[in-house]
Parts: structure tokens; C-alpha cells; sequence
């Protein structure tokens, strides 16, 4: 579904990607962990082509999106992003945020858009706050709506860059449980995220990035219990034992 | 793409609404239509000059012995008088590029002058005087002004270009120039200010009307008005010129000169 | 510390009494100052210009309106260029507002009086060339508080729409540029007062604007305390009318949860 091949990058002096290889299969959950600055968020921001990777190739669902001659927006509405800082339009209603892309996208016609918006806000739960403003919803709700708005689209896969990392703690179970349930419908996902948890119970692969580099990539149990590499122990050693504190 | 076609309509609606609203306003202003057109005949003037040109103070209109002179020209022009007020060094400038079509300002012909625009036969004839306050007695007569004493003028006028070329006048910085005569006079009722050069009739009109002001001497420059017009404006030139020749011989030039001189 | 804590604390209480007080006070000064001449033997002359003013006033409020929306025209498309990522188009926007923020407005609207009409050999009057030059110079500074508006909304808004598949047009002008004009709207309400009182420089080449009226009566009566201060109460009206109309729309299509209030 997803193929990235030897994907370098770097910003002026730093190589925040250092030759990265990922496949990420239909259906597959995916979860990447690693430090700050490992080049998880530039790795996801490569795929879309939001940032353009100084060497290397990424295929998505057939299509070289790497290639200068592709159209990028018609690759970017099977791949949206969900992002750590949410970026709902604040000038949209809910169901106007999710209906934009439909019209300007999908060239949906009013009704199907209307039928569409009320689906997805339905699925994460906030078919009730339709009309609110982005302003009068808490983080949580936000994400939830900007996950509708991805969704809205029918996508191939859904990126999500830290989705719950800007929220506060009673917030992140919300928006775990909608990943969840996208999860178990066989939505394709590919998640950069901290959540341990989560990545444990729900994810097919964990990957783990440090500096630019795939260091490990394994089943969640194998992972979590007895990683291969030295690196990966070190890192969930310090992890887990911060998030215990 | 309907989106596009909003914000290009705004745009341009917004322009089109200033274009109408700026065309709206320009056509009543005087000088609208580009100069005179065959209607109009505009007149150029700085009307802080009384009794040449001033505003008169319960009409709220420009009248004077300039003005008067004025409408007789548009008379024998047969176009309407339009009158555009401004300070006294724009008026050069603006009836060589067209803004207005004829000046007559209290203008003395003078060589510089006459370089950039072409003056009638001189209309009248007149000196300046020096302006001071009621109380003072210390600036009397011509040796006077040599000491630091602080003098108004109206830039570019002939008072302007006598006192900056007098050897009796101490250095640049003593003189003030002023784009309008009435803020010298304010200045010089104030006290920031102790004398003004200014032709010897407005001198006379603004003393009398104002009393906490005096006449100290006068200087006799024997100075000439013209009416200016653009250079090369032959016909209108002729036009003036025959209309001052009329004024002189039909007597009217004396009945004006009556009205405002005594 | 404390000290200043109990310090400010007191302040901030007697804040809306300390107000009120200076207000009292200025007002005071000022019909100290007004009532002499209001209510003596000049007080009937002060009170029949008051048509003459008005009549000043509405040509200024025309002026404006025309130079605002010419100004908010040309604004949007210059603000559009100075976001772009043509490099010509980037370039010659920003080389437009250098040009006109660098030269004071006075220049400008002297320029367009008597340069260009000489330039182009074609007169123009002077309503036209101060309307222009007040139009290009708002047009100037509205382009740069468009700008601002564009630059104040959230990268993260212009990633979303992008990573939705949405292309770089629609995104402009369905996700940015609605957000962009509301982040502009207390600036753009600033820029209209200085319109308002920029166009008073429009006397300087004969428009008779409220200034020029104000001006031309305050040398002629010799009063300048009735008619400057007269002329600033009328301007202040107008500016404090503008603004307060603006900040009620403001308000108005404000969205809940978004950006601060006035």
C-alpha cells in the first residue's frame, strides 16, 4: 500500500532522514516510536510530499508520488493526515470542515455531502456538535472531527502525526477509542505516536526510529517484551519508566 | 472555482465603485474636465490677499478686485468662472500644466516670472509695505530691519524674493516664509514675528481690519501685476489683454478700482 | 514587592474614577477655552460658518470613500502579490509599497499635481491627482495589512487543506482568505481613520476640504481658536463615527472561539 525506499532528508545542516525503508501492507496498523527528533513526523510529512525528501522513493497504492510529474493532490485524498495540532479550519462549522474537501475534492453534490459529513461525525461520535465551531470544542473533540474529516474521504490509509500528544490526559482515551474502532474496520494506518498502550493492543507492527534510521521493526509483543536490538531496549527502558512516574 | 470569480468580482466591483465616486467628485470640483473645457474657464488665485482676492467672511465666497477682473474675462469668454484657491507658489506650476488656465494673483511680472509663463499688459501698479505691530515703535523706516529682527514674507512672492535679496537683511534665517499671508499675520499678532513684507493695498486692508496691526513704512518697489497664462496660450492672452483694454476705456477699471481700493 | 502590589491593586480600582476625572477635566479646558469666543461678539460669525464647515466635512467624507475603496481595491491584489511566490510579481509589489511608504504623502500628492501631468503633457485636475495619490498611498498599506492577514493564519491550516488533496487555489480562497480578512479587519479599520485624516493634505493644491475651509477662515477672521479646534472637533466626530461602525461589524461576523476581541 505504502513503500518507501531509501528516503533521505535534511534541513540545512541536520539529516533528519538517514536512508529509511518502510512497507506498510492494506489493512496493516502500523505504529512508529522513537525520541524526539528521530524523524518520525519527516517521515510522514515525506510521504505526503508536504515536505519533498532529498533522495529516495515513496509509492503509494501503485502511484510514485516522488515522481515531479504526479499530481499530488489527486495521490494526497487516499492518504490524509491527522495532525498532533488538530487544524480544523476555525472559520468552518464541524460539518463544514468534513463537507470542503467532499465539494472541492470528491465533487460531491450537496446532498451526497451532507449524508456523507453526518456518517463519519456519527462514527467518532460527534454528530451532535455539527454545528459548533472548532473554537467551541474541546482537543479531544477536535481531533475526533479532524479524524471524521480524513475519513470523509475514502481514504486508502490514514497518516496520523502524534494525534493525541497535544491533548490532555482525560482527552486521549476519546480519540484512542475512534482509532480503535477505525482499526477494526480494516483501515490502513499509519501512526507516529507515543501511546504504548495503544501500539500494544492495536497495532499489526511497531517500528522504532532513532536518528533517521529504522532501527527495529517487529510484531508489538515481540517489541515490547524482548526487542532484538540493544537501542529499542534502551529506549523503552527510559520510556516506560518516565510514564510511570 | 466559483470562489475565484467572487473575489475577482469584488475587486473589481470595488475599483469600479471608486472610479464612479471619483468621477462623481472630480466633475463638480473646479478644474474638473481637465483644465477649462468650453464651458469653463478656471481660475487660479490665493485668497488671503484682500482687496485683490479673499474669502469674505458672511458669503463664505471668494470676491476681490482680482476676482472682479475675473468674471469679466469669463464674461467676454462666455464660459463660466470656476475658482480654484491655493497657495501662492503652486499657482506657476499649476497654470503650466493646465490645472487652472489663468492666474491673477496680486502676481508681479517680474523676468523669472515671465520664463515660465506668458503675463497680460500689467493691470495695476503697486509697492510693498512693512507690517508691524500697533505697539511697535522700534522699526520705523528702512535702516530697521538691519537688526536680528524676525521677518514674515509669502513664499515665492516679490516681498519673498526683495527681502532675500536685500544686503540691509541679515541672513536667511531671519526670514520666514509662509505658504498662506494670513499665518504670517497670525504669527506676526502673536508675537513670533516682528514684521511682514506684503504689498502695500492687502497691507492697507489687513491693518484697517485689524487694528492691533500697523503700516511702518513702505518700500517703494514699483512693482507691475499681470495676469498669467500658460505660455504659448496666445488667444487666451489676447482675450485678457483685450478685455483689460475694454475695462480701461469702457471706465469700468476705475469703478472696480473705486469699490475695492478706497 | 508587596508595596507595588498594593500600589497597582489601588490603581486598577480608582482606574474608571481616574478616567472619568481627566475627562471632566479636559472638557472643562476645553469649553474654557471655546466660550469666549462662542458666546462673544465673534460668536455669531463662528456659528454661520458652520455650513461652510459641513459643507468641507462632506466633501472629506467623499474623498475618503473613494480613496479607501480605490486603496481596498488595488490593496487586495498588491497584499495577493506580496505572498506569491513569483518572483516578478513578489518583486514589483514590493517595490510599489517601498516606493510609496518611503516618500511622505505631501510629495506624493504633489507629485501627481504637477509631475505627471507635465510628464504626460496633459493637464489634470487637482481632485483627480489627490484622489490618485491618496488612493495608490492607502492601496499601499492595505496591500500590507492583507498581507499580514494571509501570514497570521496558521501554517497548519494551508497543511490540512493541502494534505486533504486539496489544491493551492481553493485552499487560498475557501480556507486561508477568509480567515486572512478577519485577521485584517482592525488593522484595515485603523487605515480608514488615517484616510480620513490624510485626505486634509488634499488643501495644499486647492481641494476645498473641511482643512482648507477651516484654514482659509481662521486667517481671514483672525480666530484661529474657534475654527482649528472647531474644524478637530468635526474631523474627531467623523474618525470616532468610522471606527465605532467598524468594530460593531467586527463583532458581528466574529466566529465563536476565534481570534481576540477589539
Amino acid at each position: 500500500m505504502i513503500t518507501v525506499r531509501d528516503l533521505h532528508k535534511s534541513f540545512g545542516e541536520t539529516h533528519v532522514l538517514n536512508g529509511v525503508d518502510l512497507d506498510v501492507e492494506k489493512g496493516e496498523v502500523v505504529v512508529v516510536i522513537g525520541p524526539s527528533g528521530s524523524g518520525k513526523s519527516t517521515l510522514l510529512r515525506c510521504i505526503t510530499m508536504l515536505v519533498k525528501p532529498d533522495k529516495g522513493k515513496v509509492e503509494v497504492d501503485g502511484t510514485v508520488i516522488t515522481d515531479p510529474k504526479v499530481n499530488l493532490d489527486s495521490v494526497r485524498r487516499n492518504i490524509p493526515t491527522v495532525f498532533q495540532s488538530f487544524n480544523l479550519f476555525m472559520h468552518l462549522k464541524a460539518k463544514d470542515n468534513i463537507s470542503l474537501a467532499l465539494e472541492v475534492v470528491l465533487h460531491m453534490d450537496k446532498k451526497e455531502r451532507e449524508e456523507r459529513a453526518h456518517e463519519v461525525l456519527k462514527k467518532v461520535g460527534m454528530l451532535d456538535k455539527m454545528d459548533a465551531y472548532p473554537g467551541e470544542l474541546s482537543g479531544g473533540q477536535q481531533q475526533r472531527v479532524a479524524i471524521a474529516r480524513a475519513l470523509a474521504l475514502h481514504p486508502k490509509a490514514i497518516l496520523f502525526d502524534e494525534p493525541t500528544s497535544a491533548l490532555d490526559p482525560e482527552l486521549t482515551g476519546e480519540v484512542l477509542g475512534v482509532m480503535r474502532s477505525l482499526a477494526s474496520d480494516g483501515m490502513t494506518m499509519l501512526v507516529v505516536s507515543h501511546e504504548i498502550e495503544f501500539a500494544r493492543e492495536v497495532a499489526d507492527r511497531v517500528v522504532f526510529m532513532e536518528r533517521g534510521k529504522i532501527v527495529e521493526d517487529g510484531k508489538p509483543e515481540m517489541m515490547f517484551t524482548d526487542p532484538r536490538e540493544d537501542r529499542t531496549k534502551q529506549f523503552l527502558k527510559r520510556f516506560l519508566a518516565m510514564s510511570k512516574r | 472555482m466559483s470562489r475565484l470569480a467572487m473575489l475577482v468580482g469584488l475587486v473589481a466591483a470595488v475599483l469600479i465603485a471608486a472610479g464612479v465616486g471619483a468621477y462623481l467628485i472630480i466633475i463638480q470640483s473646479p478644474g474638473g474636465g481637465g483644465g477649462g473645457s468650453a464651458e469653463k474657464l478656471v481660475l487660479g488665485t490665493c485668497a488671503d490677499f484682500p482687496p485683490f482676492e479673499s474669502v469674505n467672511i458672511t458669503t463664505k465666497k471668494i470676491e476681490g478686485f482680482d476676482i472682479d477682473i475675473a468674471k469679466e474675462i469669463a464674461a467676454k469668454a462666455n464660459k463660466t468662472l470656476q475658482i480654484v484657491d491655493m497657495q501662492f507658489d503652486g499657482l506657476i506650476s499649476a497654470v503650466k500644466v493646465g490645472s487652472v488656465d489663468l492666474v491673477i494673483a496680486g502676481m508681479t511680472i517680474t523676468p523669472a516670472r515671465a520664463q515660465q509663463v506668458d503675463f497680460s499688459d500689467p493691470y495695476f501698479g503697486g509697492n510693498q509695505s512693512v507690517v508691524v505691530r500697533s505697539d511697535q515703535t522700534g522699526i520705523t523706516k528702512w535702516d530697521d530691519l538691519n537688526r536680528s529682527i524676525k521677518i514674515g514674507v509669502q513664499t515665492d512672492t516679490t516681498g519673498d524674493i526683495w527681502a532675500s535679496n536685500h544686503s540691509n537683511i541679515q541672513p536667511l534665517a531671519q526670514i520666514v516664509r509662509y505658504p498662506k499671508f494670513t499665518t504670517a499675520m497670525l504669527e506676526l499678532d502673536k508675537g513670533g514675528l516682528d514684521a511682514v513684507i506684503i504689498d502695500s493695498a492687502p497691507a492697507k486692508s489687513y491693518t484697517s481690519s485689524h487694528p492691533s496691526l500697523k503700516i511702518a513704512f513702505e518700500i517703494p518697489t514699483k512693482e507691475k501685476f499681470g495676469i498669467a497664462v500658460k505660455k504659448g496660450d496666445s488667444g487666451l492672452l489676447k482675450l485678457v489683454d483685450d478685455t483689460l483694454a475694454y475695462l480701461r476705456s469702457s471706465g469700468k477699471y476705475d469703478e472696480l478700482f473705486k469699490k475695492w481700493f478706497s | 514587592m508587596d508595596k507595588r502590589h498594593e500600589f497597582v491593586g489601588k490603581v486598577r480600582k480608582y482606574q474608571p474614577l481616574i478616567l472619568i476625572i481627566i475627562l471632566v477635566l479636559i472638557i472643562i479646558a476645553i469649553i474654557y477655552v471655546l466660550y469666549p469666543v462662542l458666546t462673544g461678539k465673534d460668536a455669531l460669525l463662528v456659528w454661520d460658518s458652520l455650513p461652510f464647515l459641513l459643507e468641507g466635512a462632506v466633501l472629506t467624507v467623499e474623498i475618503s470613500l473613494v480613496a479607501i475603496m480605490f486603496g481596498l481595491g488595488l490593496g487586495i491584489v498588491v497584499g495577493l502579490a506580496r505572498v506569491s511566490k513569483n518572483r516578478m510579481i513578489y518583486g514589483m509589489s514590493t517595490v510599489y509599497i517601498e516606493v510609496i511608504r518611503g516618500t511622505p504623502l505631501i510629495v506624493q500628492i504633489f507629485i501627481w499635481a504637477f509631475v505627471v501631468p507635465q510628464i504626460i503633457g496633459y493637464p489634470f485636475p487637482s481632485m483627480l491627482a489627490g484622489l490618485i495619490a491618496l488612493g495608490m498611498h492607502s492601496s499601499a498599506y492595505q496591500g500590507e495589512i492583507f498581507r499580514g492577514g494571509i501570514q497570521a493564519v496558521p501554517t497548519g491550516q494551508y497543511e490540512a487543506a493541502r494534505s486533504l488533496g486539496v489544491p493551492h487555489l481553493p485552499t487560498m480562497l475557501y480556507v486561508i482568505l477568509p480567515q486572512a480578512f478577519r485577521n485584517a479587519l482592525p488593522a484595515l479599520n485603523n487605515e480608514f481613520i488615517i484616510v480620513i485624516k490624510d485626505s486634509s493634505l488634499l488643501y495644499a493644491i486647492g481641494v476645498f476640504e473641511l482643512f482648507a475651509r477651516g484654514s482659509n477662515l481662521a486667517g481671514v477672521t483672525f480666530l484661529p481658536i474657534p475654527f482649528y479646534l472647531g474644524v478637530a472637533i468635526i474631523y474627531l466626530t467623523l474618525t470616532l463615527t468610522l471606527s465605532r461602525s467598524l468594530a460593531l461589524i467586527e463583532k458581528k461576523i466574529q466566529i465563536p472561539g476565534l481570534g481576540v476581541s477589539a
